[in-house]
């Protein structure tokens, strides 16, 4: 299992930083204000407001049908909110979207069969212009695709396709990373080798990111904050502040106080599934 | 190999050289096994050779009236290529824009119904009495009977697009045209091609049967001059020709199809 240690083994100068092109004297949040959504008579949120902070993971964690992969959507300006608003930095999703501050990477691979993984990283170059971006070269050498680069996605594993995926959302150096479920196909040890690399690629960076995942351990390793949904409609039962040292590895996964913590985070997704039936 | 849960006509291409090479050995039995049925037939019927003439008098006639046959078969290829090249271009014209303006294709459907469906033979006599012994009326028969397959798959093809990377591009604020370039007519691709593999064969017989309506030039209408003279060497001979023309067209797309998708049989190294 190669794929599963090579990512963590260097950190190359050109990684994933906030580059020129985020400022950092502007403060980026992405705040839902009061944020309703119903889809042909079913409601799917009701009066969601979370503020994200600069810099912060955020984790929407939930019983299925809870909203979160709507929340995600509209904030990536795929879909438009029934009430409220979401703004990103004072603005609309769609021109964060249109200054190319948004990254997304969604459960299934968003990647051209016909492309090698290397161009189809480099499509998001293709379409945002290189201003201020990553090179798609040492971002796939870097994310341990060294040897893959002309290799289709056919040919590669689902934890090496993901890694291209989201090289594919992040080689354009955005602010804001949003991730649904990227790790939901793959099987528990690729998924936790996965999310230990996840949170090793962000550690070295500034990204605001929102994370939409069903698993509360990927949540408690990789989350700031994990944000519990109930169903029925969507809305936040609670928001649990991750009491957690970074950098956090595979071998806090069995540490005391990290099991403590995902005690804390399940008690709070069992309270929400009650609340929602 | 194809997306999940999508009825993709990805190509078929034999991954395992074993199996490649007894496809191989399949299509060398067949070349081999038509002369000898053929004669295996003669003996047991016992016909005369104006009946069923033997392999070897089939051959004289190739050899001896070729260029006869190969300006026929040039007039044939004429208009079935004609014929085809108009297909392809109303065909895809119409596939982006019901893409784009889905009443255009509330529009065309019941369009598309008729010319599908309407017996095209009795088209190509009303076609015939109208334009006369021009080439229109085979050009406008082979349009007819290849257009239906390009538009159907090309339209299935251009909205099979993986709705995932449509999400992506609209993140990344694409144009439409980026879109359609790069994620659109891609997906639309493998479609396109198995189209090519009925309707390309379609536009030879298209335009053969035309000829054969009413015509003083072409295979069809070679046929049609053979048999009111008892020549059933010359009508076999011309049933090679155009045989041979149809399967090459057919293998031409296959040809073009394996280089195109020549990456899905790349194996891991």
């Amino acid at each position: 299992m190669r794929r599963a240690e090579l990512p963590l083994r260097r950190v190359p100068s050109s990684g994933i930083r906030r580059s020129a092109s985020h400022p950092k004297d502007s403060q980026l949040t992405i705040e839902f204000s009061q944020v309703n959504k119903s889809f042909g008579g079913i409601e799917a949120l009701r009066e969601v407001s979370l503020t994200v902070k600069d810099g912060e993971f955020i984790t929407l964690i939930g019983p299925s049908g809870c909203g979160k992969t709507t929340m995600l959507r509209i904030a990536a300006g795929l879909e438009e909110p029934s009430g409220g608003e979401v703004r990103v930095n004072g603005d609309t999703p769609k021109n964060a979207c249109r200054q190319h501050q948004v990254g997304v990477a969604f459960q299934r691979p968003a990647l051209l069969a016909s492309r090698t993984a290397l161009r189809n990283v480099s499509m998001t170059l293709e379409i945002t212009g290189r201003d201020g971006a990553l090179s798609p070269d040492e971002l796939l050498t870097d994310f341990g695709l060294g040897e893959f680069h002309h290799h289709y996605p056919h040919q590669l594993s689902g934890g090496m396709k993901q890694r291209v995926n989201i090289a594919a959302a992040l080689v354009h150096d955005p602010a804001i990373l949003l991730l649904d479920e990227p790790f939901g196909a793959l099987d528990e040890l690729t998924r936790e080798a996965m999310g230990e690399w996840l949170g090793a690629v962000l550690s070295r960076s500034t990204k605001t990111v929102i994370f939409v995942t069903h698993s509360v351990e990927e949540a408690t390793i990789l989350s700031d904050r994990v944000v519990v949904l109930s169903a029925r409609p969507g809305r936040i039962a609670e928001i649990i502040e991750v009491g957690l040292p970074r950098p956090r590895s595979r071998a806090s996964r069995t540490d005391e106080d990290f099991l403590r913590e995902v005690a804390r985070v399940r008690t709070s997704l069992y309270r929400a599934v009650e609340l929602s039936n | 190999m194809a997306l999940p849960g999508k009825a993709v006509v990805f190509v078929d291409l034999a991954n395992d050289r074993t199996k490649r090479m007894s496809d191989r050995l399949a299509y060398l039995i067949m070349i081999v096994s038509v002369p000898i049925l053929w004669v295996l037939a003669k003996l047991i019927t016992g016909f005369p050779d104006f009946l069923l003439p033997p392999p070897d008098m089939v051959a004289d006639v190739l050899w001896t009236e070729r260029e006869l046959l190969a300006s026929h078969t040039w007039t044939t290829i004429v208009e079935a290529l004609t014929g085809y090249a108009v297909a392809n271009a109303i065909a895809i014209a119409l596939s982006i824009s019901f893409l784009y303006l889905p009443w255009m294709e509330s529009l065309a459907l019941p369009w598309t119904v008729i010319i599908k469906n309407v017996p095209f033979v009795t088209i190509a006599s009303i076609l015939i009495i109208i334009l006369g012994d021009t080439p229109l009326p085979k050009i406008i028969i082979v349009v007819l009977i290849t257009f239906f397959p390009i538009l159907a798959n090309v339209t299935k093809g251009l909205k099979s697009a993986d709705p995932v990377l449509l999400d992506r591009m609209q993140t990344l604020d694409s144009s439409q045209w980026e879109v359609f370039t790069k994620v659109r007519w891609p997906s639309a691709l493998p479609y396109y091609i198995a189209a090519h593999e009925i309707a390309f064969t379609g536009s030879i017989i298209g335009a053969v049967v035309a000829e054969w309506l009413f015509a003083r030039k072409g295979l069809g209408y070679l046929i049609v001059q053979s048999m009111s003279q008892y020549r059933a060497d010359r009508v076999w001979a011309v049933t090679i020709v155009a045989s041979a023309l149809a399967v090459g067209a057919y293998l031409l797309v296959k040809a073009i199809e394996k280089y195109l998708f020549r990456w899905q049989v790349q194996d891991l190294t």
